[in-house]
C-alpha cells in the first residue's frame, strides 16, 4: 500500500465526497422519515408527530395500489417486450453488422435523449391534429386515436419501447462480443447447428447481462415519470399515473407533503427489498 | 452463382431490415426534427408533407417570443449542465482514487454510492423541497446543481474506479521512490493518464443535467427554467405551438446527438457500470 507524503493524507480523498453525499442525501433522508410522521401539508404549521396514520391511509388507499399496480403492470409489459425486442435485434446486429460504429450510433441515440422530450417529441408524432403517424392511417383509411383513453396505456408502452429497446440491445450486443470465439468454435466443431448454439452456448454464457438489463430496466420503468407525465400528465383522472407521479401530485400539486412522503417511503420499501434479495442471489450465483 | 446472389440477396435484406429498425426507433426525432422547419400551413397538411420547402420560422419565433423566454432556459441548461460536470469530476476523482489506490472506503462508501442508483430520487424532492425553501435556493440553478451533482455522482464514481485499475501501480510507485508526494501522484501520473475518462465522467454528468426533468420541474418557477422544463410550456391551455415546440426540442437534443457520436465507445462500459460489480 502507498505512504501518504506531503500534505494531503488519504481522508482528504474521500472526504468531498462522503461530506457531500452527507449533506445533500443523508440530511434530507432523515428529514423524509422525519416529515412522514407528521401531518404536514401547505398552508398547515403544526409539526407534531402523528405516527402510522400516513402510512396506515395510504395502505388504505385505492388511488396508492392502483398507482403501483399501474407502475408494475406497465413496468412489467414494456421490459418483457423489451428484453424480446432488444435481444433479437442484439443478436441480428451481432450476426451481419458487428462493429459498424456508426449503425450502432443511431440506434443508440433515443436513449439519450432526455425522456420527457423524447414523450413530447412521441405526443407531436402521435396526436390526432398533426401527428404524422395518425394522418398516415387514415390514408390508409385505419383511423387511431392514440391518445385517447382507450389507448393510452398501450400507447406509452409503445413509447417506453421505443426509447428503451435500444438501452437493452446496447447491454445484450456488449455482452455478445465478449463470448470467447473458441467457445463457439468448438461447439460447431461437436457438431452444434445454429440454434443449439444460441440456446445451449450463447444464452448461457451472458445469461448475466441478460439478468441484469431486465432487472435494470425494471425498476427504472417502474420509476417512470418524464415521459408519461409529458404525454398523459397521469391522466385521464388517475388511469396513467404511476407511483412517482402520484407522489409528484400529492407532494407539489397538492401540497400533501407529510402524505407524499410516507409514500416515498413505502416505495423505498418496495423496491429495495427485491434489490437486496436479488444483489445476494447476484453474489451467490455468479 | 446461386448462393452468391442469394448471399446478396440477404445482405441488401439485412441493410434494409436494420435501416428500417433505426428509423422506427429514432421516428419521433426524425418527425420533430422535420416539424421544426415547417410552417404552420405545412405542419396541419394531410397527408403529412416529406418534401417541403424548409424555413427557420419557428426557430425565429421562440428566439423573439414574449410569452418564452427561450434563450433563458438555453443558459441555464448550459449553465447547470456545465457545472454540474465540472463538480462532479471535482469530487468523484479523487475519492475513486482513494478507494482504488488506498483502499479507503472500499467498504462502505464505494458500495453505498453504487446503490444510490437504485434509490427512487423521488423520495428526497419533498424534504429538500422544504429545506431549499429555507436556503432561498428555490428556483436558482445552484439548487438544480446540487442534485444532478448527487445522481451524476454514482456512475462517475465507478467510471473513474474503473479506469484508475487499468492504470499500472509501478508507475506511481516509482514515482514514489523518486520522492513525490500524494498531490504531486495525482497530478502528474494519474490526471494526465485518466483524461480521456474525465472527459467521458463529464458528458455524461453533463447528459444527465441537460436531460434532467423532475426536480428542474419541482424546483423552478421562472428564473431557472432549463430547457426540459421550458420545452412542456409551449402546451399551452389553449393550444400546443406545435412549430414552436418542434423547434424548441430540436435545438434541446442537438449537443445530445453530437455527444453520442463521441461517446459510442464509452457508453457500452457505463451502461454495464450499473449492472456488474466491478
Amino acid at each position: 500500500m502507498f505512504r501518504e507524503r506531503g500534505f494531503f493524507n488519504r481522508y482528504m480523498l474521500i472526504t468531498p465526497l462522503a461530506v457531500y453525499l452527507v449533506l445533500t442525501l443523508g440530511y434530507p433522508f432523515i428529514k423524509a422519515i422525519d416529515i412522514s410522521f407528521k401531518n404536514l401539508f401547505w398552508g398547515s404549521t403544526s409539526t407534531e408527530w402523528v405516527g402510522l396514520r400516513n402510512y396506515i391511509s395510504l395502505l388504505n388507499s385505492k388511488s396508492f395500489w392502483l398507482s403501483m399496480l399501474f407502475s408494475f403492470k406497465f413496468a412489467s409489459i414494456s421490459t418483457a417486450l423489451e428484453m424480446l425486442v432488444g435481444f433479437i435485434i442484439a443478436y441480428f446486429f451481432y450476426e451481419n453488422f458487428r462493429g459498424n460504429r456508426i449503425l450502432l450510433t443511431f440506434l443508440v441515440i433515443p436513449i439519450m435523449v432526455a425522456p420527457v422530450l423524447f414523450g413530447l417529441m412521441s405526443r407531436l408524432s402521435l396526436n390526432s391534429f398533426v401527428g404524422t403517424i395518425p394522418l398516415y392511417l387514415q390514408i390508409l383509411g385505419v383511423k387511431i386515436d392514440f391518445l385517447s383513453s382507450q389507448n393510452i396505456i398501450s400507447t406509452l408502452v409503445l413509447v417506453d419501447i421505443l426509447q428503451w429497446t435500444p438501452f437493452i440491445f446496447a447491454i445484450i450486443y456488449a455482452s455478445l462480443l465478449t463470448v470467447p470465439k473458441d467457445i463457439m468454435e468448438a461447439s460447431i466443431i461437436d457438431g452444434a447447428d445454429r440454434f443449439q448454439m444460441l440456446f445451449r452456448v450463447i444464452i448461457p454464457i451472458i445469461s448475466p447481462s441478460i439478468l441484469s438489463a431486465l432487472f435494470l430496466r425494471f425498476i427504472e420503468a417502474f420509476r417512470t415519470f418524464d415521459s408519461i407525465y409529458a404525454i398523459s400528465g397521469g391522466g385521464p383522472g388517475d388511469l396513467t399515473t404511476t407511483i412517482s407521479i402520484f407522489i409528484y401530485k400529492h407532494g407539489f400539486t397538492m401540497g400533501m407533503q407529510s402524505y407524499a412522503s410516507a409514500a416515498g417511503m413505502l416505495l423505498l420499501l418496495f423496491v429495495l427489498l427485491p434489490t437486496i434479495k436479488l444483489t445476494k442471489f447476484f453474489y451467490i450465483n455468479y | 452463382m446461386k448462393k452468391r446472389k442469394l448471399k446478396k440477396l440477404l445482405k441488401v435484406l439485412s441493410w434494409l431490415f436494420i435501416i428500417l429498425v433505426i428509423i422506427i426507433f429514432n421516428f419521433p426525432i426524425i418527425n420533430t426534427i422535420m416539424t421544426s422547419f415547417k410552417n404552420d400551413a405545412q405542419i396541419s397538411a394531410s397527408p403529412p408533407l416529406l418534401i417541403f420547402k424548409p424555413t427557420l420560422l419557428n426557430y425565429k419565433r421562440i428566439f423573439s417570443s414574449a410569452y418564452f423566454n427561450f434563450p433563458s432556459f438555453l443558459i441555464n441548461s448550459l449553465t447547470i449542465a456545465i457545472t454540474t460536470g465540472i463538480i462532479t469530476v471535482l469530487i468523484c476523482f479523487p475519492a475513486a482514487y482513494g478507494i482504488v489506490r488506498y483502499k479507503i472506503g472500499s467498504q462502505f462508501l464505494f458500495p453505498l454510492t453504487i446503490s444510490l442508483r437504485s434509490l427512487p430520487l423521488i423520495i428526497f424532492a419533498v424534504p429538500l423541497y422544504s429545506m431549499y425553501r429555507n436556503l432561498g435556493l428555490v428556483d436558482t440553478q445552484v439548487g438544480l446543481i446540487i442534485i444532478h451533482v448527487v445522481v451524476s455522482i454514482p456512475i462517475a464514481v465507478v467510471l473513474f474506479v474503473s479506469a484508475i485499475q487499468t492504470i499500472p501501480k509501478e508507475l506511481e510507485e516509482a514515482a514514489q521512490i523518486d520522492g513525490a508526494s500524494t498531490s504531486q501522484m495525482l497530478l502528474h501520473i494519474v490526471f494526465p493518464l485518466i483524461l480521456p475518462s474525465l472527459f467521458v465522467v463529464f458528458l455524461f454528468s453533463f447528459i444527465y443535467s441537460w436531460n434532467e426533468f423532475l426536480f428542474a420541474l419541482i424546483f423552478t418557477i421562472k428564473k431557472a427554467v432549463t430547457l426540459t422544463v421550458g420545452s412542456t410550456l409551449f402546451i399551452t391551455s389553449w393550444g400546443v405551438q406545435w412549430g414552436n415546440i418542434a423547434a424548441a426540442i430540436s435545438l434541446s437534443i442537438f449537443p445530445i446527438i453530437i455527444f453520442t457520436f463521441y461517446l459510442q465507445k464509452y457508453l457500452v462500459e457505463a451502461l454495464m457500470a450499473g449492472s456488474i460489480k466491478s
